[in-house]
C-alpha cells in the first residue's frame, strides 16, 4: 500500500480479512507517500525475491508522486495478483491462460452465476480503464462459453451514450460517477451492472440509479455487489500462483 | 423495484470457499 489513502486502508484490511478466513496468509509493506518511487520499486522487488509470497498487488489508486504501471510492470507476472502486469492483459488478448483481472472476472462470474445470458447479446460497458471496462470488452467478446457478446465499449468521447445503452441486454458501468446510468437510459429487463462506486461520506453510491431497478430485469445491489466478488478473484487468482509454483493443476 | 438484485456476496461465498479448500491442501502438503 502506498500513502495513507483511508479507502486504500479500507480495502487492503478488508484483504488480510478474507485472507485470514480462508487460511492464506497475507501482509503488506507501506510506502509512505513522501518515499520515492525507487523505494516503491523496492518494495516491489521485496515480494518478488520472497519465496514465501506466492502473488500480491499494489493497492490502488497510488499518490500522484508514484508511477503505478511502472510499479505494476515491475511484478513478476507469476505473481500478478491483480492481472494488470503488461504480459498477462497480454495473454488475456491472445487468449491463453493467466491471472485475469479481478473485477471483470468477478462480472462474468456475477453473470454466470444469476444466468444471465450472454451468447450474443448486446453488452455496452461504459468505461475503457485497464482494470475494468478494457478487459471486460475483450472477456466478453471471446469465442467460448459466456461470452461471444456483441461488445459495445463507451467512453467520455462519446456524447450520445443512451444511443447505445437502450439498445443493451446487460449494462456495465464503471465511471465512478454516482446514478452515470438512469432508469430513461435503459431497455425493460436487462441487466445493469454498477463496476463503479463512489463514496459519499461512508455511503457507497453506485454507477447506477437506484431507479433504474424500475426498469430493468437485473440490478447489482447497493451493498455487495461487485466488491465482493472482486476480491474473491483476487485469493482465486493467488492460490492459482501458489498451485502453478507447485505445479499442482485444478481451480484455474 | 422490479428487478432482482445481483448480489455478490454468495458469488464471493462459493469462490472464497473453493479457495479455503484449495489452501487447506497446499497447507496439507507442506
Amino acid at each position: 500500500m502506498v500513502g495513507d489513502d483511508p479507502n486504500c486502508h479500507h480495502y487492503v484490511n478488508n484483504k488480510h480479512k478474507k485472507c485470514k478466513t480462508v487460511g492464506i496468509e497475507s501482509f503488506n509493506i507501506n510506502v509512505p507517500e513522501s518515499a520515492t518511487q525507487k523505494e516503491l520499486l523496492k518494495a516491489g522487488r521485496e515480494f518478488n525475491n520472497n519465496p514465501l509470497v506466492d502473488a500480491f498487488n499494489i493497492q490502488s489508486p497510488v499518490p500522484d508522486n508514484f508511477n503505478f504501471n511502472e510499479a505494476v510492470a515491475e511484478i513478476n507476472p507469476e505473481k500478478d495478483a491483480d492481472g494488470l502486469h503488461p504480459y498477462n492483459p497480454g495473454k488475456l488478448v491472445l487468449q491463453e491462460e493467466g491471472p485475469l483481472p479481478c473485477a471483470p472476472a468477478g462480472i462474468v462470474e456475477m453473470l454466470k452465476y444469476y444466468n444471465i445470458p450472454v451468447q450474443g447479446k448486446h453488452v455496452v460497458i461504459i468505461g475503457r480503464g485497464p482494470t475494468l471496462g478494457r478487459p471486460l470488452s475483450l472477456m466478453l467478446s471471446m469465442k467460448r462459453e459466456y461470452a461471444n457478446a456483441a461488445v459495445t465499449v463507451l467512453h467520455s468521447g462519446i456524447k450520445n451514450i443512451k444511443d447505445y445503452t437502450l439498445s443493451a441486454d446487460i449494462i456495465v458501468c464503471g465511471v465512478g460517477i454516482p446514478g452515470f446510468i438512469k432508469p430513461d437510459m435503459v431497455k425493460s429487463g436487462c441487466a445493469a451492472i454498477s463496476g463503479g462506486i463512489t463514496w459519499q461520506g461512508k455511503k457507497l453510491i453506485p454507477d447506477i440509479e437506484a431507479d433504474t431497478g424500475e426498469v430493468a430485469g437485473w440490478i447489482t445491489s447497493r451493498l455487495g455487489g461487485v466488491g465482493p466478488t472482486t476480491v474473491a478473484m483476487l485469493l482465486r487468482n493467488t492460490i492459482i500462483a501458489a498451485k502453478k509454483r507447485l505445479d499442482i493443476s485444478g481451480l484455474s | 423495484m422490479s428487478a432482482k438484485e445481483m448480489s455478490g456476496i454468495p458469488i464471493a461465498e462459493k469462490i472464497l470457499n473453493e479457495v479455503k479448500k484449495e489452501a487447506g491442501i497446499l497447507k496439507d502438503r507442506g
